[in-house]
């Protein structure tokens, strides 16, 4: 009989280190609240902002160790937190994963050279969610 | 009947006379006159008619003087004669008192003057044979002008008509006076009654203006001018008329191709937002985010999403027929492995075949040679097949995706997919491909999908110069088949290693890589990116002989160009380095950060013809060797 419990062999903790925070950037709320879910069963602690100039703040307030970006955001849209983001200087650069239901023929190279680590078309599989943040929050290391 | 006299184009000499009078006394007389009134006539003088015809034909003459009493020929039947005889020599008629009317009727019959010989004074005879020629020169001209007139006008009538453009002239009270055949075309009424009809248009001068013409049965769209012209010194409008309806249909179904592709592709995008959430919400139940799931539950679940992915698979189906309706489908032809892509394609598709208890297998001919197509449309082409095998083959069959060399068509390789499904009748083999064709299925698998897998393949296969076909019978199965064409490196070098040059200078290939060099992603470089490097890279070989050599499939990070060339080496070094200097300046370029690089490899020596296995051989290594990166790391 399978059941499925929380997938604890993922997920980033070590006794040395805290539990890694993650932005979520993103002004849908059901998606929101669904990235959330997922995160937290990953164990990752989360944050969320809704919007550009809020997500900005907050990522420069709280200093979360990765970001979750929608691109389609009111107030500036996800290209500004990108912009906003790489204009801090001295800080180490938070590593930024764009999420979006665009076509990623041409934006996914738009994205990655405006700063973003890597680009996930949405509806996101999870497995590839799941190898993107490892792989993001391996290279601070 | 010769005549040689032409009218009055002899240098300035005196104008010649020719008397033809019988009567020796009358012809000294007249002499006489002549000259004692100092006339600047050259005198020539015949006593009979034959004579005159004779000295009228061997020389030329100006002006006739003629007596109508001559013994070989009398009256208005002489001056018929000569006016036959020499129409461009004007005659001037001599009379006797008694034959008045005789003179009248003579200028009736052309001759230019009559005179009276008894009542006979210089001045009038000097007068009426000097106005005779006068009045011929201006007659000839008149005729002259009257022949290119006519000509002209026959030359504007043949233009007017012939014009494609319907030209009416329209009066002050809006009745047509005028029309040409292409109105008369246009508006389907004969030309007696498109004349005096009333126009029924507004007219206003200098004005382009575009109106429906009614006739019938049909709607014409037309473009319409006017100018004001004086016609029959009248003032009136001149209307040209030109048929646009074809360019009008053809630009407003554009645009409503542009507007349904634009409308799918928004409507597309819109609803994967909530498709999405709803993938999110039950991948996080069944994986257990919301408390621990029976076995049941997964199950019912994992049907969810399913679905989930099925709808999110027919948007893309629709996007792609809002492309290829509006002509926007894009191809990236690339030296490609079909066994590559059968391999992926079979892999991917392995596990909805097995849950369908469907056997998919393949069998790819060794030593197939390469292809020349885009390798992501070929594998989209081969999976909507599969699918479509798939759907419609009952549990416990098979599915065999082959490949080989087309038996039929050399410089093709056929990709066939043989399934032991229901088959299906000739009916619908024919239609199968068309859009929205969905045959009636008789299997428990529903017959879901939007229909459009088939036809997309077709527009994607015939875009590359390939066929796809299906041969297919009821109850045993189909055999779906498409072909893409062969790639043929030697038939493409060539013309290189055949020139002349080759020999002398040797062959080089010129690599230019452009890419990203830190960027570890797996990735191609976007579509539009790949185009514009591609055009800067022909523009900046142009001068050369060369040959581009299409690019190689799965580049990732970047993209390299071969160009294969017989240009001396410092023509090549410096098309490289401009080239270097092209590449910097785009625009692209720099907006993507891409580093170029360039390579300059010898193929084959200078001084000898290159050996033709030996320079594919190293050509086929170099264009392989695209490890920019890890060069760097050696």
């Amino acid at each position: 009989m399978k059941t499925h419990t929380r997938p604890a062999e993922h997920g980033v903790m070590t006794s040395e280190r805290r539990t890694p925070r993650i932005l979520v950037i993103e002004d849908d709320g059901d998606t929101r609240r669904a990235l959330g879910f997922r995160l937290r069963a990953e164990g990752y602690e989360t944050l969320f902002a809704m919007d550009a100039l809020g997500g900005v703040q907050v990522a420069l307030t709280e200093h979360p160790d990765l970001i979750l970006l929608d691109l389609g955001l009111p107030a500036g849209g996800g290209y500004l937190v990108l912009e906003r983001l790489s204009q801090v200087a001295g800080a180490p650069q938070i590593p930024v994963i764009v999420v979006s239901a665009r076509e990623p023929a041409r934006e996914r190279a738009t994205a990655i050279r405006a700063g973003a680590r890597t680009y996930l078309q949405k509806p996101v599989r999870n497995n590839a969610l799941r190898l993107a943040i490892r792989h993001a929050l391996m290279d601070l290391d | 009947m010769s005549d040689r006299n032409g009218g009055g184009m002899r240098p300035a000499t005196r104008p010649r006379l020719l008397m033809i009078e019988d009567n020796p006394d009358d012809a000294v007389l007249l002499r006489a006159t002549l000259e004692g009134a100092g006339a600047a006539f050259e005198i020539l003088h015949a006593s009979r008619f034959e004579e005159a015809l004779a000295m009228i034909r061997a020389q030329p003459i100006d002006v006739l003087l003629l007596d109508l009493h001559l013994p070989d020929s009398s009256g208005l039947e002489t001056v018929r004669r000569c006016r036959a005889e020499a129409s461009r020599i004007p005659v001037v008629v001599m009379t006797g008192l008694r034959d008045l009317s005789l003179g009248i009727e003579s200028v009736r019959c052309g001759a230019q003057d009559f005179l009276v010989k008894d009542d006979l004074h210089a001045d009038r005879l000097v007068n009426a044979l000097t106005h005779a020629i006068e009045r011929e020169r201006v007659l000839l001209c008149l005729r002259e002008s009257a022949t290119l007139a006519h000509r002209a006008e026959m030359g504007l009538h043949r233009i007017v008509h012939g014009v494609s453009d319907a030209i009416v002239i329209v009066d002050t009270d809006n009745r047509i006076t005028f029309a040409n055949q292409a109105a008369v075309a246009l508006f389907r009424i004969p030309a007696l009654d498109l004349v005096g009809a009333p126009f029924g248009y507004n007219l206003a001068a200098g004005v382009e203006s575009d109106i429906e013409i009614r006739t019938g049965d049909r709607t014409i769209s037309a473009e319409m001018r006017v100018v004001d012209v004086l016609w029959e010194d009248a003032p009136a409008r001149l209307v040209t008329l030109r048929d646009v309806s074809e360019r009008r249909e053809a630009a407003e179904r554009r645009m409503q191709l542009e507007m349904t592709g634009e409308f799918l592709a928004h409507v597309s995008h819109e609803l994967r937002t909530p498709l999405s959430s709803v993938y999110q919400f039950v991948s996080n139940v069944r994986d257990g985010l919301a408390g621990p799931v029976t076995d049941g539950q997964a199950a019912q679940l994992d049907i969810a999403l399913r679905n989930v992915d099925e709808a999110l698979a027919m948007f893309e189906q629709l996007l792609e027929v809002a492309r290829a309706e509006a002509g926007k489908l894009r191809f990236d032809p690339r030296i490609g492995d079909v066994a590559h892509a059968i391999e992926d394609v079979v892999g991917v598709m392995e596990s909805r075949a097995e849950s369908a208890d469907i056997r998919l297998t393949f069998d790819v001919a060794p030593d197939l040679p390469p292809m020349l197509a885009d390798p992501a449309r070929v594998r989209q082409v081969l999976a909507n097949i599969i699918g479509n095998s798939i759907k419609f083959t009952s549990d416990g069959g098979t599915i065999t995706v082959r490949a080989g060399l087309d038996p039929d068509e050399p410089g093709a390789i056929r990709v066939s997919v043989e399934d032991t499904g229901c088959g299906m009748n000739p009916e619908d083999a024919k239609s199968v491909f068309e859009r929205l064709y969905q045959v009636e299925n008789g299997l428990h698998r529903s017959r879901r999908g939007l229909g459009l897998g088939l036809f997309i393949s077709r527009e994607l296969v015939t875009h590359q110069n390939g066929r796809i076909w299906v041969e297919s019978e009821i109850g045993r199965g189909s055999v779906f088949h498409f072909t893409v064409p062969v790639f043929f490196l030697t038939a493409v070098l060539r013309p290189i290693l055949e020139d002349a040059r080759a020999a002398r200078h040797g062959v080089h290939l010129l690599q230019i890589h452009a890419g990203w060099p830190e960027h570890d992603g797996d990735e191609q470089l976007p579509a539009a990116l790949r185009r514009r490097l591609q055009t800067v890279v022909e523009a900046g070989v142009a001068g050369l002989p060369h040959v581009l050599l299409p690019n190689l499939e799965g580049e990732t990070n970047g993209l390299t160009f071969n160009v294969l060339t017989c240009a001396p080496p410092d023509e090549l070094a410096r098309v490289r380095d401009a080239l270097d200097v092209a590449l910097q300046n785009e625009t692209i370029v720099r907006e993507f950060e891409l580093a170029t690089r360039f390579r300059l490899e010898p193929v084959s020596k200078p001084g000898r013809a290159p050996d033709e296995p030996e320079a594919v051989q190293r050509i086929e290594k170099l264009q392989s060797e695209g490890r920019w990166l890890h060069e760097d790391a050696h």
